[in-house]
Protein backbone atom coordinates (compact mmCIF):
# COMPACT_ATOMS: atom_id res chain seq x y z
CA UNK A 1 0.00 0.00 0.00
CA UNK A 2 2.85 2.33 0.87
CA UNK A 3 4.35 1.67 -2.59
CA UNK A 4 1.02 2.60 -4.21
CA UNK A 5 0.78 5.87 -2.25
CA UNK A 6 4.41 6.61 -2.99
CA UNK A 7 3.85 5.97 -6.73
CA UNK A 8 0.87 8.37 -6.59
CA UNK A 9 2.80 11.06 -4.74
CA UNK A 10 5.82 10.97 -7.06
CA UNK A 11 3.90 10.71 -10.34
CA UNK A 12 0.75 12.79 -9.92
CA UNK A 13 1.10 14.55 -13.27
CA UNK A 14 1.71 11.34 -15.22
CA UNK A 15 -1.25 9.68 -13.47
CA UNK A 16 -3.46 12.69 -14.28
CA UNK A 17 -2.42 12.57 -17.95
CA UNK A 18 -3.06 8.81 -18.19
CA UNK A 19 -6.41 9.26 -16.47
CA UNK A 20 -7.38 12.03 -18.87
CA UNK A 21 -6.29 9.88 -21.80
CA UNK A 22 -8.25 6.83 -20.63
CA UNK A 23 -11.39 8.67 -19.55
CA UNK A 24 -11.73 10.95 -22.55
CA UNK A 25 -10.46 8.80 -25.38
CA UNK A 26 -12.54 5.77 -24.35
CA UNK A 27 -15.73 7.60 -25.27
CA UNK A 28 -14.29 10.45 -27.34
CA UNK A 29 -16.14 9.45 -30.48
CA UNK A 30 -19.44 8.95 -28.61
CA UNK A 31 -22.08 11.65 -28.13
CA UNK A 32 -23.48 9.90 -25.03
CA UNK A 33 -20.28 9.08 -23.17
CA UNK A 34 -21.69 9.46 -19.62
CA UNK A 35 -24.71 7.39 -20.60
CA UNK A 36 -22.48 4.47 -21.68
CA UNK A 37 -20.46 4.63 -18.45
CA UNK A 38 -23.68 4.33 -16.45
CA UNK A 39 -25.46 1.98 -18.82
CA UNK A 40 -22.90 -0.84 -19.09
CA UNK A 41 -23.37 -2.32 -15.59
CA UNK A 42 -27.04 -1.31 -15.51
CA UNK A 43 -27.73 -3.45 -18.53
CA UNK A 44 -27.29 -6.38 -16.11
CA UNK A 45 -29.80 -4.77 -13.77
CA UNK A 46 -32.40 -4.56 -16.53
CA UNK A 47 -31.93 -8.27 -17.35
CA UNK A 48 -32.20 -9.39 -13.71
CA UNK A 49 -35.16 -7.11 -13.03
CA UNK A 50 -36.99 -8.64 -16.02
CA UNK A 51 -36.20 -12.16 -14.75
CA UNK A 52 -37.42 -11.18 -11.29
CA UNK A 53 -40.64 -9.65 -12.61
CA UNK A 54 -41.30 -12.70 -14.80
CA UNK A 55 -41.08 -14.96 -11.73
CA UNK A 56 -38.06 -16.94 -13.00
CA UNK A 57 -35.83 -15.76 -10.19
CA UNK A 58 -36.46 -16.72 -6.56
CA UNK A 59 -34.74 -13.93 -4.70
CA UNK A 60 -35.79 -14.73 -1.14
CA UNK A 61 -36.89 -12.09 1.35
CA UNK A 62 -34.59 -9.12 0.73
CA UNK A 63 -36.61 -6.68 2.91
CA UNK A 64 -36.10 -3.76 0.48
CA UNK A 65 -37.34 -3.22 -3.10
CA UNK A 66 -35.53 -5.74 -5.33
CA UNK A 67 -34.00 -3.08 -7.57
CA UNK A 68 -32.33 -1.46 -4.54
CA UNK A 69 -31.00 -4.82 -3.32
CA UNK A 70 -29.73 -5.61 -6.81
CA UNK A 71 -28.12 -2.23 -7.55
CA UNK A 72 -26.42 -2.00 -4.16
CA UNK A 73 -24.85 -5.43 -4.68
CA UNK A 74 -24.09 -5.30 -8.38
CA UNK A 75 -22.44 -1.88 -8.05
CA UNK A 76 -19.96 -3.35 -5.58
CA UNK A 77 -19.39 -6.50 -7.63
CA UNK A 78 -18.89 -4.47 -10.80
CA UNK A 79 -16.39 -2.22 -9.01
CA UNK A 80 -14.46 -5.25 -7.77
CA UNK A 81 -14.50 -6.93 -11.20
CA UNK A 82 -13.47 -3.71 -12.99
CA UNK A 83 -10.55 -3.17 -10.61
CA UNK A 84 -9.41 -6.76 -11.18
CA UNK A 85 -9.85 -6.57 -14.94
CA UNK A 86 -8.16 -3.22 -15.53
CA UNK A 87 -5.20 -3.92 -13.21
CA UNK A 88 -4.68 -7.46 -14.49
CA UNK A 89 -4.45 -6.10 -18.04
CA UNK A 90 -1.86 -3.36 -17.45
CA UNK A 91 1.09 -5.25 -18.95
CA UNK A 92 -0.88 -6.22 -22.05
CA UNK A 93 -2.51 -2.82 -22.58
CA UNK A 94 0.69 -0.84 -22.06
CA UNK A 95 3.29 -3.23 -23.56
CA UNK A 96 4.94 -0.62 -25.81
CA UNK A 97 4.80 2.10 -23.19
CA UNK A 98 6.45 -0.19 -20.60
CA UNK A 99 9.18 -1.35 -22.98
CA UNK A 100 10.02 2.15 -24.17
CA UNK A 101 9.72 4.35 -21.10
CA UNK A 102 11.41 4.12 -17.71
CA UNK A 103 8.73 4.74 -15.10
CA UNK A 104 7.22 3.09 -12.05
CA UNK A 105 4.70 0.51 -13.32
CA UNK A 106 2.66 1.01 -10.15
CA UNK A 107 1.63 4.31 -11.76
CA UNK A 108 -0.56 2.26 -14.11
CA UNK A 109 -2.10 0.42 -11.14
CA UNK A 110 -2.86 3.68 -9.31
CA UNK A 111 -4.39 5.17 -12.47
CA UNK A 112 -6.62 2.10 -12.89
CA UNK A 113 -7.77 2.32 -9.24
CA UNK A 114 -8.64 6.02 -9.58
CA UNK A 115 -10.42 5.50 -12.93
CA UNK A 116 -12.54 2.61 -11.66
CA UNK A 117 -13.32 4.53 -8.47
CA UNK A 118 -14.66 7.42 -10.56
CA UNK A 119 -16.97 4.98 -12.40
CA UNK A 120 -17.98 3.46 -9.05
CA UNK A 121 -18.91 6.93 -7.71
CA UNK A 122 -21.14 7.47 -10.76
CA UNK A 123 -22.86 4.11 -10.14
CA UNK A 124 -23.18 4.94 -6.45
CA UNK A 125 -24.85 8.26 -7.33
CA UNK A 126 -27.42 6.32 -9.37
CA UNK A 127 -28.01 4.03 -6.37
CA UNK A 128 -28.66 7.04 -4.13
CA UNK A 129 -31.11 8.48 -6.65
CA UNK A 130 -32.96 5.14 -6.64
CA UNK A 131 -32.98 5.13 -2.82
CA UNK A 132 -34.55 8.59 -2.85
CA UNK A 133 -37.17 7.44 -5.39
CA UNK A 134 -38.01 4.37 -3.27
CA UNK A 135 -37.91 6.47 -0.06
CA UNK A 136 -35.20 4.29 1.54
CA UNK A 137 -33.83 5.83 4.71
CA UNK A 138 -30.29 5.04 5.76
CA UNK A 139 -29.14 4.09 9.27
CA UNK A 140 -26.58 6.42 10.90
CA UNK A 141 -23.92 3.70 10.71
CA UNK A 142 -24.13 3.98 6.88
CA UNK A 143 -21.75 6.97 7.08
CA UNK A 144 -19.01 4.39 7.59
CA UNK A 145 -19.77 2.86 4.17
CA UNK A 146 -16.64 4.30 2.46
CA UNK A 147 -14.43 2.65 5.09
CA UNK A 148 -16.27 -0.66 4.82
CA UNK A 149 -15.58 -0.99 1.09
CA UNK A 150 -11.81 -0.66 1.65
CA UNK A 151 -11.36 -4.44 2.20
CA UNK A 152 -13.15 -5.13 -1.11
CA UNK A 153 -10.86 -2.63 -2.89
CA UNK A 154 -7.72 -4.17 -1.38
CA UNK A 155 -8.79 -7.71 -2.25
CA UNK A 156 -9.71 -6.78 -5.86
CA UNK A 157 -6.47 -4.84 -6.37
CA UNK A 158 -4.55 -7.83 -4.97
CA UNK A 159 -6.19 -10.19 -7.47
CA UNK A 160 -5.47 -7.70 -10.26
CA UNK A 161 -1.78 -7.45 -9.32
CA UNK A 162 -1.32 -11.22 -9.15
CA UNK A 163 -3.11 -11.86 -12.43
CA UNK A 164 -1.32 -8.99 -14.21
CA UNK A 165 1.80 -11.15 -13.99
CA UNK A 166 0.01 -14.44 -14.65
CA UNK A 167 -1.71 -13.00 -17.75
CA UNK A 168 1.73 -12.50 -19.33
CA UNK A 169 3.39 -15.70 -18.13
CA UNK A 170 0.48 -18.10 -18.49
CA UNK A 171 -2.47 -16.60 -20.30
CA UNK A 172 -4.60 -19.75 -19.90
CA UNK A 173 -4.55 -19.49 -16.09
CA UNK A 174 -5.63 -15.86 -16.32
CA UNK A 175 -8.44 -16.66 -18.74
CA UNK A 176 -9.73 -19.43 -16.49
CA UNK A 177 -9.74 -17.02 -13.57
CA UNK A 178 -11.56 -14.37 -15.66
CA UNK A 179 -14.37 -16.89 -16.17
CA UNK A 180 -14.41 -17.83 -12.47
CA UNK A 181 -14.64 -14.16 -11.50
CA UNK A 182 -17.45 -13.66 -14.01
CA UNK A 183 -19.23 -16.68 -12.54
CA UNK A 184 -18.88 -15.22 -9.04
CA UNK A 185 -21.72 -12.83 -9.90
CA UNK A 186 -24.03 -15.83 -9.56
CA UNK A 187 -22.20 -17.37 -6.61
CA UNK A 188 -22.27 -14.32 -4.39
CA UNK A 189 -25.46 -13.03 -2.72
CA UNK A 190 -25.90 -10.20 -5.22
CA UNK A 191 -28.84 -11.20 -7.40
CA UNK A 192 -30.66 -13.18 -4.72
CA UNK A 193 -30.55 -14.04 -1.04
CA UNK A 194 -29.03 -17.53 -0.69
CA UNK A 195 -31.87 -19.39 0.93
CA UNK A 196 -31.72 -22.52 -1.26
CA UNK A 197 -31.09 -26.07 -0.05
CA UNK A 198 -28.36 -27.21 -2.46
CA UNK A 199 -25.41 -28.12 -0.21
CA UNK A 200 -22.71 -27.57 -2.86
CA UNK A 201 -23.94 -24.08 -3.67
CA UNK A 202 -24.24 -23.31 0.03
CA UNK A 203 -20.59 -24.27 0.54
CA UNK A 204 -19.40 -22.29 -2.48
CA UNK A 205 -21.15 -19.18 -1.23
CA UNK A 206 -19.87 -19.80 2.29
CA UNK A 207 -16.24 -20.04 1.16
CA UNK A 208 -16.45 -17.32 -1.48
CA UNK A 209 -14.66 -14.28 0.01
CA UNK A 210 -16.76 -11.92 -2.13
CA UNK A 211 -19.84 -13.06 -0.20
CA UNK A 212 -18.43 -11.31 2.87
CA UNK A 213 -16.63 -8.45 1.16
CA UNK A 214 -19.79 -7.41 -0.72
CA UNK A 215 -22.53 -8.20 1.81
CA UNK A 216 -20.57 -6.47 4.57
CA UNK A 217 -20.87 -2.91 3.17
CA UNK A 218 -24.27 -3.56 1.56
CA UNK A 219 -25.92 -4.83 4.74
CA UNK A 220 -24.54 -1.85 6.54
CA UNK A 221 -25.98 0.54 3.97
CA UNK A 222 -29.41 -1.06 3.51
CA UNK A 223 -30.13 -2.70 6.85
CA UNK A 224 -27.78 -0.90 9.25
CA UNK A 225 -26.41 -4.35 10.23
CA UNK A 226 -22.76 -4.85 10.99
CA UNK A 227 -21.39 -8.41 10.79
CA UNK A 228 -20.13 -10.45 13.70
CA UNK A 229 -16.74 -9.69 15.21
CA UNK A 230 -15.23 -12.84 13.65
CA UNK A 231 -16.43 -11.88 10.17
CA UNK A 232 -14.89 -8.42 10.57
CA UNK A 233 -11.58 -9.96 11.66
CA UNK A 234 -11.73 -12.40 8.72
CA UNK A 235 -12.38 -9.56 6.24
CA UNK A 236 -9.57 -7.38 7.62
CA UNK A 237 -7.03 -10.21 7.74
CA UNK A 238 -8.00 -11.46 4.28
CA UNK A 239 -7.74 -8.05 2.61
CA UNK A 240 -4.46 -7.03 4.27
CA UNK A 241 -2.82 -10.40 3.70
CA UNK A 242 -3.91 -10.53 0.07
CA UNK A 243 -2.60 -7.05 -0.77
CA UNK A 244 0.74 -7.67 0.99
CA UNK A 245 1.26 -11.01 -0.78
CA UNK A 246 0.14 -9.55 -4.12
CA UNK A 247 2.48 -6.55 -3.86
CA UNK A 248 5.41 -8.81 -3.00
CA UNK A 249 4.63 -11.15 -5.90
CA UNK A 250 4.14 -8.26 -8.34
CA UNK A 251 7.47 -6.65 -7.36
CA UNK A 252 9.36 -9.97 -7.38
CA UNK A 253 8.06 -10.90 -10.82
CA UNK A 254 8.20 -7.42 -12.40
CA UNK A 255 11.40 -7.79 -14.43
CA UNK A 256 10.68 -11.34 -15.49
CA UNK A 257 7.20 -10.30 -16.66
CA UNK A 258 8.53 -7.35 -18.66
CA UNK A 259 11.09 -9.59 -20.36
CA UNK A 260 8.33 -11.93 -21.50
CA UNK A 261 6.11 -9.19 -22.93
CA UNK A 262 7.34 -9.54 -26.49
CA UNK A 263 7.63 -13.34 -26.51
CA UNK B 1 31.42 15.29 -10.23
CA UNK B 2 32.78 12.19 -11.98
CA UNK B 3 34.00 12.54 -15.56
CA UNK B 4 32.36 9.22 -16.40
CA UNK B 5 28.58 9.39 -16.70
CA UNK B 6 28.08 5.67 -17.31
CA UNK B 7 30.37 2.80 -16.41
CA UNK B 8 29.47 -0.73 -17.48
CA UNK B 9 31.70 -3.68 -16.53
CA UNK B 10 31.36 -7.28 -17.77
CA UNK B 11 27.63 -7.01 -18.33
CA UNK B 12 25.79 -10.12 -19.51
CA UNK B 13 22.14 -10.92 -20.04
CA UNK B 14 20.30 -14.04 -21.11
CA UNK B 15 16.61 -14.75 -21.67
CA UNK B 16 14.77 -18.01 -21.26
CA UNK B 17 12.11 -18.46 -23.87
CA UNK B 18 8.45 -18.54 -22.87
CA UNK B 19 7.25 -22.12 -23.26
CA UNK B 20 10.66 -23.58 -22.40
CA UNK B 21 10.16 -23.31 -18.63
CA UNK B 22 7.74 -25.38 -16.59
CA UNK B 23 4.77 -23.53 -15.15
CA UNK B 24 6.02 -23.42 -11.54
CA UNK B 25 9.47 -22.07 -12.33
CA UNK B 26 7.76 -19.55 -14.60
CA UNK B 27 5.16 -18.32 -12.11
CA UNK B 28 7.44 -18.34 -9.05
CA UNK B 29 10.63 -17.14 -10.75
CA UNK B 30 12.58 -20.27 -9.86
CA UNK B 31 15.75 -20.76 -11.93
CA UNK B 32 14.98 -23.45 -14.48
CA UNK B 33 17.41 -25.96 -15.92
CA UNK B 34 16.38 -25.03 -19.42
CA UNK B 35 19.37 -24.93 -21.72
CA UNK B 36 17.47 -23.08 -24.42
CA UNK B 37 18.42 -19.65 -23.16
CA UNK B 38 19.39 -16.92 -25.59
CA UNK B 39 22.13 -14.50 -24.61
CA UNK B 40 21.67 -11.14 -26.31
CA UNK B 41 24.55 -9.55 -24.36
CA UNK B 42 27.86 -11.14 -23.41
CA UNK B 43 30.54 -9.51 -21.30
CA UNK B 44 29.95 -5.89 -22.30
CA UNK B 45 32.26 -3.25 -20.83
CA UNK B 46 31.73 0.37 -21.71
CA UNK B 47 32.47 3.84 -20.32
CA UNK B 48 30.71 7.02 -21.45
CA UNK B 49 32.40 10.31 -20.61
CA UNK B 50 30.56 13.51 -19.88
CA UNK B 51 29.70 15.53 -23.04
CA UNK B 52 30.67 12.64 -25.29
CA UNK B 53 28.60 11.42 -28.26
CA UNK B 54 29.05 7.69 -28.78
CA UNK B 55 27.60 5.91 -31.79
CA UNK B 56 26.68 2.24 -31.51
CA UNK B 57 26.31 0.42 -34.81
CA UNK B 58 24.81 -3.02 -34.96
CA UNK B 59 22.83 -5.15 -37.34
CA UNK B 60 19.34 -6.34 -36.38
CA UNK B 61 19.49 -8.76 -33.45
CA UNK B 62 22.93 -7.64 -32.28
CA UNK B 63 21.62 -6.67 -28.80
CA UNK B 64 21.27 -2.89 -29.24
CA UNK B 65 17.78 -2.52 -27.78
CA UNK B 66 18.44 -5.00 -24.94
CA UNK B 67 21.52 -2.96 -23.99
CA UNK B 68 19.45 0.24 -23.97
CA UNK B 69 16.72 -1.36 -21.86
CA UNK B 70 19.26 -2.64 -19.33
CA UNK B 71 21.03 0.72 -19.04
CA UNK B 72 17.69 2.44 -18.57
CA UNK B 73 16.55 -0.07 -15.94
CA UNK B 74 13.65 -1.60 -17.88
CA UNK B 75 15.41 -5.02 -17.89
CA UNK B 76 17.59 -6.41 -15.12
CA UNK B 77 21.06 -7.72 -16.05
CA UNK B 78 22.31 -11.15 -14.95
CA UNK B 79 26.00 -10.40 -14.45
CA UNK B 80 28.29 -7.39 -14.28
CA UNK B 81 27.91 -3.90 -12.87
CA UNK B 82 26.39 -0.65 -14.08
CA UNK B 83 27.36 2.62 -12.39
CA UNK B 84 25.26 5.64 -13.38
CA UNK B 85 26.54 9.08 -12.43
CA UNK B 86 23.51 11.10 -13.41
CA UNK B 87 20.07 11.01 -14.90
CA UNK B 88 19.62 8.80 -17.97
CA UNK B 89 16.78 9.19 -20.48
CA UNK B 90 16.28 6.68 -23.30
CA UNK B 91 14.35 7.32 -26.46
CA UNK B 92 13.46 4.18 -28.35
CA UNK B 93 11.12 5.30 -31.06
CA UNK B 94 10.11 8.91 -30.99
CA UNK B 95 6.62 7.90 -32.01
CA UNK B 96 5.93 5.64 -29.02
CA UNK B 97 3.85 6.62 -26.00
CA UNK B 98 1.54 8.76 -28.14
CA UNK B 99 -2.22 8.38 -28.29
CA UNK B 100 -3.64 8.71 -31.83
CA UNK B 101 -7.01 9.96 -30.55
CA UNK B 102 -5.47 12.91 -28.71
CA UNK B 103 -4.28 16.06 -30.49
CA UNK B 104 -0.60 16.87 -30.95
CA UNK B 105 -0.87 19.44 -28.14
CA UNK B 106 -2.47 16.91 -25.75
CA UNK B 107 0.18 14.35 -26.66
CA UNK B 108 2.93 16.81 -25.71
CA UNK B 109 1.60 16.70 -22.15
CA UNK B 110 1.24 12.90 -22.16
CA UNK B 111 4.69 12.15 -23.60
CA UNK B 112 6.26 14.92 -21.51
CA UNK B 113 4.84 13.28 -18.38
CA UNK B 114 6.52 9.99 -19.35
CA UNK B 115 9.83 11.86 -19.69
CA UNK B 116 9.35 13.16 -16.15
CA UNK B 117 8.38 16.73 -17.03
CA UNK B 118 5.72 18.38 -14.88
CA UNK B 119 2.80 20.52 -16.07
CA UNK B 120 4.52 23.82 -15.28
CA UNK B 121 7.62 22.86 -17.28
CA UNK B 122 5.51 21.84 -20.27
CA UNK B 123 3.31 24.96 -20.05
CA UNK B 124 6.41 27.17 -20.02
CA UNK B 125 8.05 25.41 -22.97
CA UNK B 126 4.97 24.52 -25.03
CA UNK B 127 5.53 27.17 -27.71
CA UNK B 128 9.18 26.19 -28.07
CA UNK B 129 8.22 22.51 -28.47
CA UNK B 130 5.64 23.35 -31.15
CA UNK B 131 8.10 25.66 -32.94
CA UNK B 132 10.88 23.03 -32.94
CA UNK B 133 8.47 20.36 -34.24
CA UNK B 134 7.52 22.58 -37.24
CA UNK B 135 3.93 21.33 -36.76
CA UNK B 136 2.17 24.59 -35.90
CA UNK B 137 -0.64 23.96 -38.40
CA UNK B 138 -1.37 20.45 -37.16
CA UNK B 139 -0.81 20.77 -33.43
CA UNK B 140 -4.54 20.79 -32.57
CA UNK B 141 -5.38 17.95 -34.96
CA UNK B 142 -5.63 14.32 -33.73
CA UNK B 143 -2.32 12.49 -33.92
CA UNK B 144 -4.02 9.74 -35.92
CA UNK B 145 -3.73 11.89 -39.04
CA UNK B 146 0.04 12.53 -38.57
CA UNK B 147 2.57 10.68 -40.71
CA UNK B 148 5.30 8.67 -38.94
CA UNK B 149 7.77 11.46 -39.76
CA UNK B 150 5.49 14.08 -38.17
CA UNK B 151 5.17 11.98 -35.02
CA UNK B 152 8.95 11.63 -34.85
CA UNK B 153 9.27 15.42 -35.16
CA UNK B 154 6.88 15.94 -32.28
CA UNK B 155 8.69 13.30 -30.21
CA UNK B 156 12.09 14.92 -30.67
CA UNK B 157 10.69 18.40 -30.03
CA UNK B 158 9.42 17.24 -26.62
CA UNK B 159 12.81 15.71 -25.92
CA UNK B 160 14.52 19.07 -26.39
CA UNK B 161 12.93 20.19 -23.11
CA UNK B 162 14.07 17.14 -21.12
CA UNK B 163 17.17 17.54 -18.97
CA UNK B 164 19.43 14.49 -18.62
CA UNK B 165 23.11 13.71 -18.15
CA UNK B 166 22.89 10.96 -20.75
CA UNK B 167 20.47 10.50 -23.62
CA UNK B 168 20.27 7.11 -25.28
CA UNK B 169 18.68 7.39 -28.71
CA UNK B 170 17.81 3.95 -30.05
CA UNK B 171 16.87 4.02 -33.74
CA UNK B 172 14.73 7.02 -32.88
CA UNK B 173 15.67 9.09 -35.92
CA UNK B 174 15.24 6.28 -38.42
CA UNK B 175 12.05 7.88 -39.73
CA UNK B 176 11.32 11.42 -40.84
CA UNK B 177 12.88 13.63 -43.49
CA UNK B 178 16.62 14.16 -43.83
CA UNK B 179 16.44 17.89 -43.05
CA UNK B 180 14.71 17.30 -39.76
CA UNK B 181 17.20 14.53 -38.88
CA UNK B 182 20.06 16.98 -39.53
CA UNK B 183 18.29 19.56 -37.36
CA UNK B 184 18.04 17.00 -34.54
CA UNK B 185 21.71 15.96 -34.89
CA UNK B 186 22.79 19.60 -34.84
CA UNK B 187 20.71 20.17 -31.76
CA UNK B 188 22.44 17.25 -30.00
CA UNK B 189 25.91 18.50 -30.99
CA UNK B 190 25.15 22.09 -29.94
CA UNK B 191 23.84 20.91 -26.57
CA UNK B 192 26.74 18.55 -26.03
CA UNK B 193 28.04 20.65 -23.14
CA UNK B 194 24.97 19.71 -21.17
CA UNK B 195 24.61 16.01 -21.90
CA UNK B 196 26.27 12.89 -23.26
CA UNK B 197 24.58 10.90 -26.00
CA UNK B 198 24.62 7.23 -26.99
CA UNK B 199 23.24 7.09 -30.51
CA UNK B 200 22.22 3.56 -31.46
CA UNK B 201 21.46 2.76 -35.07
CA UNK B 202 21.99 0.34 -37.90
CA UNK B 203 22.32 3.18 -40.42
CA UNK B 204 26.04 4.04 -40.45
CA UNK B 205 25.54 7.31 -42.36
CA UNK B 206 23.65 8.71 -39.33
CA UNK B 207 26.93 8.79 -37.42
CA UNK B 208 29.11 10.63 -39.98
CA UNK B 209 30.49 13.92 -38.63
CA UNK B 210 28.48 13.34 -35.48
CA UNK B 211 29.89 10.68 -33.15
CA UNK B 212 33.10 11.17 -31.15
CA UNK B 213 33.53 7.41 -30.96
CA UNK B 214 31.84 4.45 -32.67
CA UNK B 215 31.31 0.99 -31.18
CA UNK B 216 30.31 -2.02 -33.24
CA UNK B 217 27.95 -4.39 -31.44
CA UNK B 218 27.70 -7.87 -32.91
CA UNK B 219 26.28 -11.09 -31.43
CA UNK B 220 25.86 -9.35 -28.08
CA UNK B 221 29.51 -8.28 -27.82
CA UNK B 222 31.39 -5.06 -28.55
CA UNK B 223 33.61 -6.34 -31.35
CA UNK B 224 35.23 -3.11 -32.45
CA UNK B 225 35.75 0.45 -31.25
CA UNK B 226 37.20 3.42 -33.09
CA UNK B 227 37.20 7.21 -33.18
CA UNK B 228 37.62 7.03 -36.92
CA UNK B 229 34.34 6.91 -38.88
CA UNK B 230 35.86 5.25 -41.99
CA UNK B 231 37.61 2.56 -39.95
CA UNK B 232 34.50 1.78 -37.91
CA UNK B 233 32.13 1.67 -40.87
CA UNK B 234 34.53 -0.50 -42.83
CA UNK B 235 34.44 -3.08 -39.99
CA UNK B 236 30.66 -2.74 -39.79
CA UNK B 237 30.29 -3.34 -43.53
CA UNK B 238 32.32 -6.54 -43.21
CA UNK B 239 29.88 -7.81 -40.57
CA UNK B 240 26.91 -6.82 -42.73
CA UNK B 241 28.34 -8.64 -45.77
CA UNK B 242 28.97 -11.76 -43.65
CA UNK B 243 25.34 -11.67 -42.53
CA UNK B 244 24.13 -11.40 -46.14
CA UNK B 245 26.38 -14.33 -47.15
CA UNK B 246 25.01 -16.50 -44.33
Amino acid sequence: MISLFSAYKKNRFLIAELLKQNLFTQYKQSKFSLFWIVFNPFFQIIIWSILHLSGFLKIGNVEVPYVIYLVSGITLWWYSFSLYESISNIYIKYTNVILENRFDILVLVVEAIIRQTIFFMIHLAVLFVLCVIYKITFYPIAVLYPFFIVPLILFSVALGLIFATIRVLSVDFAMIFDKIFGLSLFLTPILFKPTFNNTVLKYIIKFNPLSYLITFPRNLLLYGKSPSFFVVIFIVVLSITSIVVAMMYFEKMKYKTIEKLLQ
Amino acid sequence: MSDIVLEITSLSKSFSLLGEENIFSLLFSIKSRSSNNIAPLKNISLNIKRNEIVGVLGINGSGKTTLTRIITGIYKHDEGTIIKNGNIVAIFALRSGFNPLLTGRENIYLKGAFYGLNKKEIDENLNEIIRFSELEEFIDKPLGIYSSGMRAKLGFAILTQVRADLFIIDEALAVGDKNFRTKCMNYLVENKNNSSVIFITHFQEHLQNFADRILILNNGMIEFESKDYTEATSFYNTIKSKQIDE
